[in-house]
């Protein structure tokens, strides 16, 4: 019966196997160091689940994006805090909400800013952001929802795709870890999404990219150089303290302005104006009266905007002939 | 709704679908409520106990009257919390002034059915597989799976750049108990309570120089382990320990790894380094106990408990752009208690393991290994020292691989283990003592929303005593886990 005892004994590893699945864990370790190292090199800024990351392209198949791009956190912060969207199922003449709060705008105003400033041709700028939003106008309480999605610059625009916008957010718990997200975050894709949650509102300063398929609601278009960067106002239910919860400023649902009739860039853009003017192309055909009609029909036939408002601004355009 | 049909076979539209429903909450009332809580629980905690989960019987329910009542308590306040929660649709980070507040957890359940066949006369004390008593026979239960349900609260706050956290959680079981004692576990039937834990009760506060936790909460060594087990949202092994039902099942644990466990401590975590980290902690000192009746207990030792025991690990984990892309973890972990005797004198029980998990394209490959002297098997300390106070060396591990479908997304997973304890000087080498547990599981977890999933698992498991004793159990655990 000693043998049984042995034959356990020698069952055990000896001191070199440890030593090889340490040495297997180390190598794997140092051979993956370098991902691991670029990674960090691709990150804008991160804190809190929050991220703003440099990254390839969706599509291998895009073209070169015209990075590296300067264009300044107000000009960023201009175009965000003016966005508002609704939700798909929700009827068109729904009051829509702006899509980031004060907080968030000033993040990503700076973070996008520098991003753009580093990315190469082949990298978008992804970002993931939280916020605070209140359950209705007055509630004390406020959920955390998330907003996600890529951002590039090309032809003289700024174009933001998004994955996400104020989805819930919520983690996982398993075994008592938190760490997992219910839903992988959606960055945006340039291929049209097979489903929209979320429809993003055009204004003045604001369009909609337009598609194969139609007008994309989950892609914003916008031009810095002719955008400016006039004082935001402040939504009619924002108080004093609510830090997070305050918007940005009132959900405007013109269609997209002409690029000739918007204001000029203040002071603190017009370097990054100039830098730009060697790669912003001409007046885009985009703006053109006959794309701005069918832009027009298009918002209609979808339902985005009521029929007065579509008269009223057909009118407009073509009093303007 | 109109959409659900196509959803079956879609798994972007199903997640679509959650996320609107989820989307649509209306204004919480009485929110603040939830909070109210938080003393209640403090105060039933007082009432807990450091039994190891193996030993957190009926029986102990039973006999400790004030505890019951607390958890009674508890029970219906939580019930109160979530029926609360649910009539918000408000499964999801709120912010409460300051605090970031969320719900989590899961409920699950399965069908288990084990076939325990004792290969020969005698018993394998301290085998895992059901059978190791000695006795043939089958068991089927509908029982909570390795993963017991859960109910957290998670509370966080930043102040003047010191993030605080709070994480209140109790484990409840869907046993109905075994009314009449029909497999030998106590009588904890329809009259009686639903076996519960509480394992998670915790404040941490930290900033950019790392996190420092106070309270109970996952152990450290063995940690990583547990949580890379596929058998985790699923049952494992069933074995005569649980054989009742009971809180969960055993999972892989003591044919793989040993029990990480819930564990007082005090805690320090690195800030991540481009995916290095490392945490440190001290514990509550933890008794030994007597699994196989032929070893020494804390009481037999005369085990004094006047030193802390401390546990450490250091992991380095990377992540690819895609979640497709080749990620991954590897860690090396530590633990240490000595274990002083009035009579048989000091020893010390020291252990120490390393682990790799790597995934890309679907595929998710883990390795893991532990050695120890003193450490016990299955749990830490189980079965640990001889008759005479000597320690017993162990060690152990696993290995395991998983597909998960693209599109779909039903993962297969395959995983093998085993976990060896050496004789002391004082055990004879007639023993029945188990000298190794080992199994192999067959798993498919289909999701079939983003939180629900159903669970199919295999589960063959093996042990064997010095003696030549054996005994084997197959059960097979049908069932479903919903996170929320």
């Amino acid at each position: 019966m000693a043998v049984s005892a042995m034959t356990r004994t020698e069952k055990r590893k000896p001191w070199w196997q440890w030593w090889l699945i340490a040495a297997a864990d180390c190598a794997i370790a140092m051979a993956w160091g370098v991902p691991v190292h670029a990674r960090s090199d691709a990150i804008i800024w991160e804190g809190n689940d929050q991220s703003v990351l440099l990254a390839p392209q969706d599509d291998a198949a895009a073209p070169p994006n015209d990075h590296p791009a300067t264009v300044t956190p107000q000009e960023i912060e201009s175009m965000l805090a003016r966005l508002s969207f609704r939700h798909a199922d929700q009827q068109a003449d729904t009051a829509p909400a702006a899509v980031f709060n004060k907080e968030q705008v000033e993040i990503l105003g700076e973070a996008l800013a520098a991003g753009l400033t580093r990315a190469k041709p082949s990298q978008d700028v992804t970002f993931s952001i939280i916020g605070a939003h209140r359950l209705s106008p007055g509630a004390v309480a406020r959920r955390n929802r998330l907003t996600a999605g890529r951002v590039f610059f090309r032809q003289g625009k700024l174009n933001i795709i998004f994955g996400e916008v104020q989805s819930p957010y919520r983690k996982k718990n398993l075994y008592g870890r938190i760490d997992e997200d219910f839903y992988p975050r959606e960055y945006g894709s340039r291929a049209p999404p097979e489903e929209q949650e979320a429809v993003l509102i055009a204004n003045p300063n604001v369009s909609l990219q337009l598609g194969a398929a139609g007008t994309r609601v989950d892609w914003v278009v916008f031009d810095p150089a002719v955008a400016g960067t006039a004082p935001l106002s402040r939504p009619a239910d924002a108080t004093a303290g609510d830090d997070r919860g305050s918007g940005p400023a009132a959900p405007d649902n013109s269609p997209p302005a002409p690029a000739t009739a918007a204001p000029a860039a203040v002071a603190t853009s017009e370097e990054a104006a100039r830098q730009r003017e060697a790669t912003a192309p001409e007046a885009s055909n985009s703006d053109s009266i006959e794309q701005r009609l069918k832009y027009l029909k298009s918002l209609r036939e979808k339902d985005l905007i009521s029929e007065e408002a579509y008269r009223q601004k057909v009118n407009e355009i073509l009093e303007s002939l | 709704m109109p959409c659900y049909s196509r959803c079956q076979s879609d798994a972007a539209c199903r997640r679509t679908l959650d996320r609107k429903r989820a989307g649509k909450n209306t204004v919480l009332k009485h929110y603040g409520r939830r909070m109210d809580a938080v003393p209640l629980t403090t105060r039933i905690i007082q009432n807990d106990n450091s039994i190891p989960l193996l030993l957190q019987t009926g029986e102990f329910n039973m006999t400790n009257q004030t505890g019951r009542n607390n958890r009674a308590t508890m029970f219906l306040a939580a019930t109160a919390l979530v029926l609360l929660a649910a009539n918000a649709q408000a499964f999801e980070s709120m912010q409460m002034g300051e605090w970031e507040i969320q719900i989590t957890g899961n409920v699950n359940g399965f069908l288990t059915n084990a076939d325990c066949d004792a290969r020969s006369a005698g018993p394998v004390s301290g085998g895992l597989a059901c059978g190791s008593n000695g006795v043939d026979r089958d068991i089927a239960n509908v029982r909570t799976g390795l993963l017991p349900s859960w109910f957290g609260f998670h509370g966080q706050q930043e102040v003047d750049g010191l993030t605080t956290e709070i994480m209140i959680g109790f484990q409840p079981g869907i046993d109905g108990g075994n009314q009449g004692d029909i497999t030998g576990s106590p009588l904890d039937g329809g009259l009686g309570l639903n076996s519960e834990n509480l394992r998670q009760v915790f404040v941490q506060f930290g900033s950019d120089w790392g996190k420092i936790k106070i309270g109970r909460d996952l152990g450290l060594f063995g940690s990583d382990a547990i949580l890379s087990d596929m058998t985790l949202l699923g049952v494992g092994t069933v074995s005569d320990l649980t054989a009742g039902g009971g809180n969960t099942s055993l999972g892989r644990i003591g044919v793989g790894y040993v029990y990480a466990d819930w564990k007082g401590q005090v805690q320090y975590s690195s800030p991540d380094w481009n995916g290095f980290s490392f945490n440190l902690a001290l514990v509550d000192p933890w008794g030994l106990v007597n699994l196989s009746g032929l070893s020494l207990d804390a009481g037999s030792f005369a085990q004094q408990g006047d030193t802390y025991g401390i546990e450490g690990k250091a992991a380095y984990e990377w992540k690819g752009a895609e979640a497709e892309d080749f990620s991954g973890k590897v860690w090396a972990g530590f633990i240490g208690q000595a274990l002083d005797s009035s009579v048989f004198g000091s020893e010390d029980a020291t252990g120490f393991d390393i682990g790799a998990k790597v995934a890309v394209a679907g595929f998710e490959f883990v390795a893991y290994y532990y050695d120890g002297e003193g450490i016990g098997t299955t749990d830490f300390l189980f079965d640990a020292v001889d008759s005479s106070g000597n320690t017993r060396d162990s060690d152990g591990g696993y290995l395991q691989a998983t597909y998960a479908l693209p599109g779909a997304g039903t993962k297969f997973g395959l995983s093998w283990g085993e976990s060896n304890l050496d004789l002391g000087p004082a055990d004879s080498v007639a023993s029945t003592l188990v000298q190794t547990n080992e199994s192999i599981v067959f798993g498919v977890y289909h999701p079939l929303t983003e939180s629900l999933s159903l669970v199919f698992e295999y589960t063959g498991t093996e042990a064997t005593a010095h003696n030549g004793n054996k005994a084997e159990e197959s059960s097979i655990a049908i069932g479903a886990i919903l996170f929320y």
